[in-house]
């Protein structure tokens, strides 16, 4: 390093005023006052207590403020009813030692940000606020631990006022979730210690963090929080009373029922089937159809055709559904062009052509959209050339409209391929099938439907799905690397 | 055979085969369309096409005039696909612009979030504990507020903001405009072809949604059924269902018995009337928008 470098590093470090550095200082009491804010609002709102009528099967929840109120007064005796709930009874003193500790947490950060801020960059000062925040991660972590052990332990009952009587989480577990991430993270970050830099920067997109916080919150709640539920459900033995949170863990019993199961297997089989089928029909057909409005030179008329076949797209299966009953029912139009009255839907031997082909008819001209994407960025040059030097309409198609799209054709399989327990569509099959034909529509979506849902059986469900998930993520992430290995087209 | 003949050939095929799917696609829907104009006995009195020879709305007028669960479901299908789609699209907007910001702390956690959403899925029996637990079942909010955020279309309209030309964010900046009049003002104007293009996707997919009906919303419940929902019972679970709500659409199908087909048509033009209507106006932003949207398939 020169001296000039060394210099101007010196002065920079000297442009440190007392002002940034109480920015700075702002930022950590910021998220201080807001953790404690929210712990307090969770503590006093979340659920501390709850009691399971067996005989009636609702829960009655306690927020803390409740609580608070009610110990004034003669017990835990007089409480209303406040909603039901899907999660789980636990073990007695837990609750209380747990609250304890998230007010000490809290209680540790403040003073951590407190000496932090007072205090010079050095000696004592640094390790008293270094102290202090190990101790608010040692507390954390202790809290997790505890939750951890929650989670997996099953709470009895302890007798009081002579009924079953549950504690609850401090707080619903949700709530708890919540506040244990914000408590971690304002740990975590007085740990790491924020710079100068990253305080300026998180201000100058706070803003920004604001357009974020309800599509977040929306996916924790709508694509996070059914993940963890699933992954938990399909190691647990679902009983409703319990709750998810409260049923016994059985480990992989779902999965050796499901693979146990010739019934199961049959399903998978099924599913894998009707999915091949369906990567098959959507991949061929809009190829062909693609190559021919690609050759059609004229504007107007291919644009005409192309809006013509995207139409069905945007049809629902509902519609389709009735547009092929019109024409198949006993007293539909191919019936009366044959003069006989069968029912082509109902008939096991007809019921899978009818889904395909019904399928292809849907999404065949959308099939077309990608590949023609392709082909819009190939030199029209080639062609001329290749005319030039005696090449016939096919031998083009050959050599030069195929294979400008093969990446698109590879990368199109691949993704389909990684999407084969899923792609059986559950929809259109539940649809489209009768009595007669519900063997044959039993697929895994189906099933989750008639057997998982409406049985009951929530955890072999999950457990299922579960299955589906993991592979798929498996299977795309495998397709993925090929591909791009392969034909240098990724997912992302 | 000379080389020209081979071209001349060729084009034709070509432009048969691509003529034969356009019709293929066409057919059903006009077959179906005069169906419900016609009268009974002259639905099966032609081959091809049922020719109606004494034009006559009688199955519109009885399907709207048989009881007031049409107008309903069509008030719920509209409710839902009108502030669905206004909700999701600026909700996935939103957070696509804050994600699309390259020097924004915590951006790439975010986006590895959105991906594994996409990869892992929560499957339907955890999706309906859930939903039950937050108390949507039976209640209209259950069509929009699950379906507000859609990864899919953030990643889209992410990557169609990351396209956007700085300059004039940066220009606004300097002005002194905030974050938000640059993305109402600025950044939205520009974005126009892949705002509608998702907008049309999340308006088909609204309208045409029958399955979370079927799944959270009950029979006693059956004034919060979207019009889909209504199609698919009258042509499949007909004698499955026996509520008192449902009593107009039993009777006016049973009522009907002979001639069912048209009501039904009638019925079915209706639920994707629509959409033909829509369909025309987005086109060309679909045109231009749909090659970053078909990825999704």
């Amino acid at each position: 390093m020169t001296d000039g470098a060394s210099a101007a590093l010196q002065s920079a470090a000297g442009a440190e005023s007392p002002k940034r550095v109480l920015s700075a200082q702002m930022g950590k009491a910021i998220i201080v006052i807001a953790t404690v804010f929210i712990c307090l609002l969770a503590a006093l709102f979340g659920n501390v207590f709850a009691k399971i009528q067996p005989d009636l099967g609702y829960t009655i929840n306690l927020s803390g403020l409740k609580l608070l109120s009610l110990l004034g007064q003669e017990g835990f005796n007089t409480v209303d009813l406040w909603q039901n709930s899907i999660f789980v009874p636990v073990p007695t003193l837990i609750p209380v030692v747990t609250l304890v500790l998230i007010a000490l947490l809290v209680l540790l950060i403040t003073l951590s940000v407190l000496r932090y801020t007072v205090g010079e960059k050095s000696g004592k000062s640094v390790i008293w606020s270094r102290a202090l925040s190990i101790a608010c991660f040692g507390v954390a972590l202790f809290i997790a631990a505890v939750y951890v052990y929650m989670l997996f332990s099953k709470a009895k009952a302890y007798d009081y006022y002579g009924d079953e009587r549950y504690l609850y989480n401090v707080f619903e577990t949700k709530a708890v979730l919540l506040v244990y991430a914000v408590a971690l993270l304002a740990a975590g970050a007085i740990e790491w210690k924020l710079s100068l830099k990253t305080v300026k920067t998180v201000k100058r997109f706070l803003p920004i963090y604001g357009f974020m916080v309800v599509p977040l919150i929306l996916i924790v709640i709508f694509n996070f929080y059914p993940m963890l539920l699933q992954t938990m459900l399909s190691f647990k033995e679902f009983v409703l009373k319990d709750g998810v949170f409260g049923s016994d863990w059985v480990g992989l019993k779902q999965f050796s029922l499901i693979f146990g199961d010739p019934k199961m297997l049959k399903v998978i089989w099924q599913t894998l089937y009707i999915s091949l089928l369906r990567l098959v029909v959507g991949i061929v057909p809009p190829l062909f159809l693609s190559v021919c409005l690609y050759d059609i030179k004229r504007q107007w008329l291919r644009s005409t055709f192309q809006s013509i076949v995207y139409i069905p797209h945007f049809f629902s299966w509902v519609v389709v559904y009735a547009i092929t009953y019109s024409l198949l029912s006993p007293e539909g139009l191919v019936n009366n062009m044959l003069g006989t009255s069968t029912d082509f839907i109902a008939n096991e031997k007809y019921f899978m052509w009818i889904v395909i082909i019904t399928a292809v008819w849907k999404e065949l001209g959308w099939g077309t959209i990608l590949y023609l994407a392709a082909l819009s960025g190939v030199d029209t040059a080639l062609f001329e050339a290749a005319k030039i030097d005696g090449a016939g309409p096919l031998q083009r198609v050959w050599h030069i409209t195929l294979p400008s799209i093969k990446n698109t054709i590879i990368f199109l399989t691949i993704m389909s391929l990684g999407n084969i327990l899923k792609g059986a569509g559950g929809e259109q099959l539940l649809l489209f099938y009768t009595a007669t034909t519900k063997e044959q529509a039993l697929v895994i979506d189906t099933w989750l439907v008639w057997y998982g849902m409406n049985e009951l059986q929530y955890s072999l469900g999950a457990a299922i799905s579960f299955f589906q998930s993991a592979i798929g993520m498996v299977m795309v992430l495998v397709c993925n690397y090929v591909s791009e290995k392969t034909t240098g087209v990724g997912m992302w | 055979m000379s080389t020209k003949t081979k071209e001349i050939i060729y084009t034709v095929v070509v432009t048969a085969i691509c003529a034969i799917v356009a019709l293929a696609c066409l057919y059903p829907l006009v077959y179906s369309v005069l169906v419900s104009f016609c009268a009974p006995h002259e639905i099966n009195a032609s081959y091809f096409l049922p020719i109606p020879e004494n034009f006559t709305i009688r199955a519109y007028v009885q399907v709207f005039t048989a009881g007031n669960y049409i107008l309903t479901a069509i008030g719920v299908s509209l409710f839902r696909t009108v502030v669905g789609t206004v909700l999701s699209v600026i909700a996935c907007a939103l957070l696509a612009y804050a994600v699309s910001r390259q020097n924004l702390p915590g951006r790439g956690a975010v986006i590895k979030v959105l991906l594994f959403c996409i990869l892992f899925g929560g499957g339907m029996i955890p999706t309906y504990l859930v939903i039950e637990s937050l108390g949507l079942l039976n209640t209209i909010w259950v069509y929009i507020i699950p379906n507000i955020m859609n990864v899919w279309n953030v990643i889209i309209i992410k990557q169609f903001f990351e396209g956007l030309p700085r300059d004039t964010e940066e220009a606004a900046a300097i002005d002194g405009a905030n974050e938000w009049r640059i993305f109402i003002s600025v950044v939205l104007p520009m974005s126009k072809p892949v705002i509608a293009a998702i907008s049309l996707f999340t308006m088909v997919g609204q309208w045409n949604s029958w399955f979370d009906a079927f799944l959270y919303v009950s029979q006693e419940f059956a004034h919060l059924w979207p019009l889909q929902y209504y199609i698919q019972i009258s042509f499949n679970n007909l004698n499955q269902i026996n509520q008192g709500k449902l009593d107009d659409l039993i009777h006016m199908i049973e009522s009907g018995a002979a001639d069912d087909m048209s009501i039904k048509m009638a019925l079915t033009v209706v639920g994707c009337l629509p959409i033909m209507i829509v369909y025309p106006f987005f086109q060309k932003y679909f045109a231009k928008g749909v090659y970053v949207g078909s990825v999704k398939g």
